[in-house]
């Protein structure tokens, strides 16, 4: 009997994840709380880096079975095989189709559009130029990535970081990236949500560099009142023209649109509930969770990782610094009637940039409102960063 | 997957992307400027509607209305009772919440504080928080 009581705990002793378990995802498990602490003490973008870290401890957990990345490989049609995917995948991989298949952030820039006042951008329409030269950063970013080697489908997906919009950058790289891709979008994400989570202290000290005190304690004038018919327009023509424009852009653009104008109507109050709050939630901790599980050991551990982290805050500081040099171009075009500390807002991470636009122009003069100037290209940066993907899921 | 890309393409991306953002916003500028200047001319001609309207419109008692003065201010020593009144009840209600007793002694005017509005100061710190 004892013999028997013996084999069965050996036997379940070599089949227990302690067995199987290696030093690299005892590694990743380490870094999972690492961004557990960052996302509960010290609150860095809670909402998402807490369900990514924890499925990056679900998904590091050796024979769960949880995430079983080889199930997305693309077959001989061209796409994933949903029906296997279906059949054999674990709790992570269902959750992780709605991120394969494009669904969630569309959804969650639904959310975001129910939240979203465009009215500063109305009311002040060149903002819109500040918003787009922050792209640059996406862009630029494009060109390093090339020098270091990295394939089309790695560099636009590293790239897109640099748009400093979570929804976005999962959108593009769960679209480019290939399995033979060295890096994946649980990667893109932890870089993009951490980075948007150190906007307040990436971006001082580049606006301060190349902004002197005179442009910092520039007093913008009070912005007009935008009337609700022009607030119910908006939506509706942005829609029409990127679609026209950019049709890769549409789901998310035209989700985003869709949103804000259930908000500004004012007769779908129990939709706009749920858009921003029950649906919101739901896709945030599906998108979380899953996105995290993509981080498996191989994925993370190698040279290219190194070079996402690195390019990554080279994207988000070349679009602060590009809406930074042309705030101050329209501060020269305005005669001084802009404040270039406005540009830095248009990396989108809303509302955050709008609010370090604000903290680094009240330190110059603390009677000096900035925030609903900075609003402007803030949410411009929103629809310049999809347009950004959509040009990038285009050519690439 | 290395495939190295060629600066040629690199460079088309770059160019294409940037340009195709710029004009996708500045259509949108165009077409917000475009509404904006329809709906201004719209308020302009409501509005100067309306003033014909008044201007045409005799009151009903044929005499013009006058502009009326502004309501007085309560006094001052009202408004600073009232002050005190309301920082008297805050300190009340913190000193509950931490289980100790303070006494408004004085209230006085702070020098050299920040120009503007104290609730606008407290929205502007809600806003900038947590940095």
């Amino acid at each position: 009997m004892f013999e028997v009581f013996k084999d069965a705990i050996t036997e379940l002793a070599q089949t227990s994840g302690f067995a199987a378990i290696g030093w690299k995802e005892i590694v990743m498990i380490l870094i999972s709380f690492v961004f557990m602490y960052l996302a509960i003490s010290k609150n860095f973008e809670p909402l998402l880096l807490l369900p990514i870290s924890f499925g990056m401890l679900l998904t590091n957990l050796p024979l769960s079975g949880l995430y079983n990345p080889d199930l997305f490989i693309i077959n001989e049609e061209g796409h994933i095989d949903v029906l296997n995917v279906l059949t054999n995948g674990g709790l992570l991989d269902l959750l992780y189709l709605g991120v394969k298949l494009q669904l969630y952030p569309p959804l969650i820039f639904l959310g975001i559009g129910t939240m979203t006042d465009f009215s500063p951008l109305i009311a002040n329409p060149k903002s819109f130029l500040l918003g787009a030269a922050a792209q640059a950063g996406i862009f630029f970013t494009f060109i390093g990535a090339a020098l270091l080697g990295m394939s089309p489908t790695e560099a636009g997906s590293i790239a897109i970081i640099g748009g400093a919009d979570g929804p976005t950058a999962i959108y593009v790289s769960s679209k480019l990236l290939k399995p033979t891709d060295t890096i994946d979008t649980g990667t893109i994400a932890l870089a993009a949500y951490t980075y948007m989570a150190l906007v307040p202290i990436i971006q001082p000290p580049i606006m301060k560099a190349l902004t002197t005190k005179k442009e910092r304690s520039v007093v913008m004038e009070q912005l007009r009142t935008v009337s609700r018919t022009e607030r119910v327009i908006f939506p509706i023509a942005v829609t029409i023209v990127i679609s026209l424009l950019v049709p890769s852009a549409a789901p998310l653009v035209g989700m985003l649109m869709l949103g804000n104008l259930l908000k500004e109507s004012g007769v779908c109050n129990r939709l706009v509930d749920t858009a921003q709050n029950a649906l919101m939630n739901i896709v945030t901790i599906f998108l979380g969770v899953s996105v995290g599980a993509t981080t498996q050991a191989d994925k993370i551990l190698n040279a290219s990782f190194a070079k996402v982290i690195v390019l990554g805050v080279i994207a988000f500081s070349i679009g602060t610094a590009a809406g930074v040099l042309f705030g101050k171009l329209m501060y020269v075009f305005t005669k001084g009637k802009v404040n270039p500390l406005i540009g830095s807002a248009g990396v989108s991470a809303v509302p955050m940039a709008a609010r370090v636009s604000q903290k680094v122009g009240a330190s110059e003069n603390p009677t000096n409102f900035l925030l609903m100037h900075a609003m402007g290209p803030n949410v411009a940066g929103v629809i310049g960063s999809a347009v950004a993907a959509g040009v990038l899921l285009s050519i690439i | 997957m290395e495939m190295q890309m060629e600066l040629s393409y690199v460079f088309a991306v770059v160019i294409t992307g940037l340009v195709v953002v710029f004009l996708g916003l500045v259509l949108l500028i165009a077409f917000i400027n475009i509404i904006g200047a329809i709906f201004k001319s719209i308020d302009k001609k409501r509005k100067d509607a309306e003033k014909a309207a008044a201007a045409s419109k005799p009151s009903a008692s044929g005499t013009r209305i006058e502009s009326v003065p502004a309501v007085q201010p309560a006094a001052d020593s009202e408004d600073e009772d009232e002050i005190i009144a309301v920082i008297s009840a805050a300190v009340a209600m913190m000193s509950a919440a931490e289980g100790k007793t303070y006494r408004v002694r004085s209230v006085r005017a702070v020098k050299g504080a920040p120009a503007g509005n104290a609730w606008a100061s407290a929205a502007l710190r809600e806003a900038t928080r947590p940095f």
